[in-house]
């Protein structure tokens, strides 16, 4: 999707309960696919954090948040410094 | 069913439907959509209303789905949030709450409600987001629609046990009944499963696919006319579950299995020859958009305490009655919620 029409439709405040129940929708997707790509990231036998890095939190939070939901059939990488 | 029990069974069943639907997509959290999607599957006045109305599980996920489409096109952007299509509930544990979604149970509870799935169906109806009026916009019908089938709908016909609106026993309670005289533990509920009573069946009966259901069992070998389970070791979001060497081990009979909708399960340990014996029986019934299941999960005594412990078995006993019937009732939805998780 090109960026000018994402910003054309987003900056379109004529219904701003629909633009609001259209923004929670965008955060549910953006949840979705952050899961998907920590686990991808820590199939591909990415740390913790550069994980954090590339998503531009603190590893702790990453780890928090995402340590109990992923796939338990990945291997969890361990701290090594 | 005393108000307290009834705002708790129907939290918890209803919490454990909503975490699951909210697994299969992702990392979000429970949000009203999920409760929307768990009432559709519950048993009990609300589930019934909702079923009635012709909306059945697989109609309300693409409902949902549908609404998340369309309302990111609205802010031009071609994408579906993507979903495994499976319940990731065990391997992920407890979910987090949006706190409207959870609201709306603590709502229901609230003075002069209910706290039923009925009063958590009214406050899903009467929520302000627009979210649930969009959904059953998509299913062809309106709040007041839903509303009006809910005034429409009797209280359940027969529920056993914890975990349904008004708990009159019927005629699983009064099996329950005769379970209880002859010196067991035992506790009987019903649940709606949104499968047809074959696929129930196939499910139930075939001792192979019991650690579909049981989370206590990892493994089923053969062995002759009857078949043995392995205790469960690794818990499905890999924590080790520690099990008693002797429980290890559990030999499993099919003691009936009538005409596709009744079968009893007689799970005993081999390893402990005086420890009590785990009995499951399920029967199956059809209903609308599905079939109602009912578990009457039973603890059966092999041998009584001895020595001292049998001088004052009769008073430990009844101070433990409310917590041992509880924690038998949790049992009895485990195995109910594993059947329907199975099949959904």
């Amino acid at each position: 999707m090109e960026s000018t029409r994402v910003a054309q439709a987003a900056a379109d405040t004529t219904d701003p309960r629909a633009g609001l129940r259209a923004v929670a929708s965008l955060r549910t997707l953006a949840d979705a696919l952050e899961l998907r790509q920590v686990e991808a990231a820590l199939r591909a036998g990415m740390s913790w954090q550069q994980i954090a890095d590339a998503l531009g939190v603190t590893r702790q939070a990453v780890h928090k948040k995402y340590a109990k939901k992923i796939d338990p059939s990945i291997e969890v990488p361990r701290r090594t410094s | 069913m005393s108000k307290f029990t009834q705002v708790a069974s129907t939290g918890l069943t209803l919490s454990i439907a909503a975490g699951e639907e909210a697994s299969r997509i992702g990392d979000g959290k429970v949000d009203v959509e999920h409760v929307f999607l768990a009432l559709v599957i519950s048993e009990g006045r609300a589930g019934r209303a909702l079923r009635d109305l012709g909306i059945t599980l697989d109609r309300a996920r693409t409902a949902v789905t549908d609404m998340h489409r369309d309302q990111l096109a609205s802010l031009g952007i071609t994408a579906e949030i993507p979903s495994e299509g499976r319940i990731r509930f065990l391997e992920q544990g407890g979910r987090d709450w949006n706190e409207r979604a959870l609201k709306l149970l603590t709502e229901a509870g609230g003075p002069r409600k209910a706290g039923d799935t009925a009063a958590v169906l009214r406050e899903t109806l009467s929520e302000p987001s627009g979210v649930v009026e969009d959904i059953l916009a998509r299913l062809g019908t309106t709040p007041e629609k839903v509303r009006a089938r809910l005034d429409a709908t009797t209280p359940a016909v027969a529920n056993g046990g914890a975990g349904n609106d008004d708990g009159e026993p019927g005629a699983h309670g009064q099996r329950k009944r005769r379970l209880m005289g002859s010196h067991t533990l035992a506790r009987a509920l019903t649940v709606f499963v949104p499968a047809a009573p074959d696929d129930v069946w196939a499910l139930v009966s075939d001792a192979m696919r019991i650690p579909e259901w049981d989370l206590g069992i990892g493994t089923i070998t053969r062995d002759g006319s009857v078949w043995e389970g392995r205790a469960r070791t690794i818990a499905h979001d890999g924590r080790r579950v520690k099990v008693k060497p002797a429980l290890r081990r559990q030999t499993i009979e099919r003691i009936a299995a009538d005409a596709r909708h009744h079968v009893e399960w007689l799970m005993s340990y081999p390893d402990a020859p005086r420890g009590n014996r785990r009995s499951i029986i399920v029967d199956i019934a059809p209903a609308t958009g599905g079939s109602d299941v009912t578990v009457q999960f039973a603890w059966v005594k092999v041998s009584g305490p001895t020595g001292f412990r049998k001088l004052v078995a009769p008073l430990t006993r009844m101070l433990a009655r409310p917590f041992v019937r509880f924690v038998v009732w949790t049992q009895a939805l485990s195995l109910a919620n594993g059947i329907s998780r199975a099949l959904r």
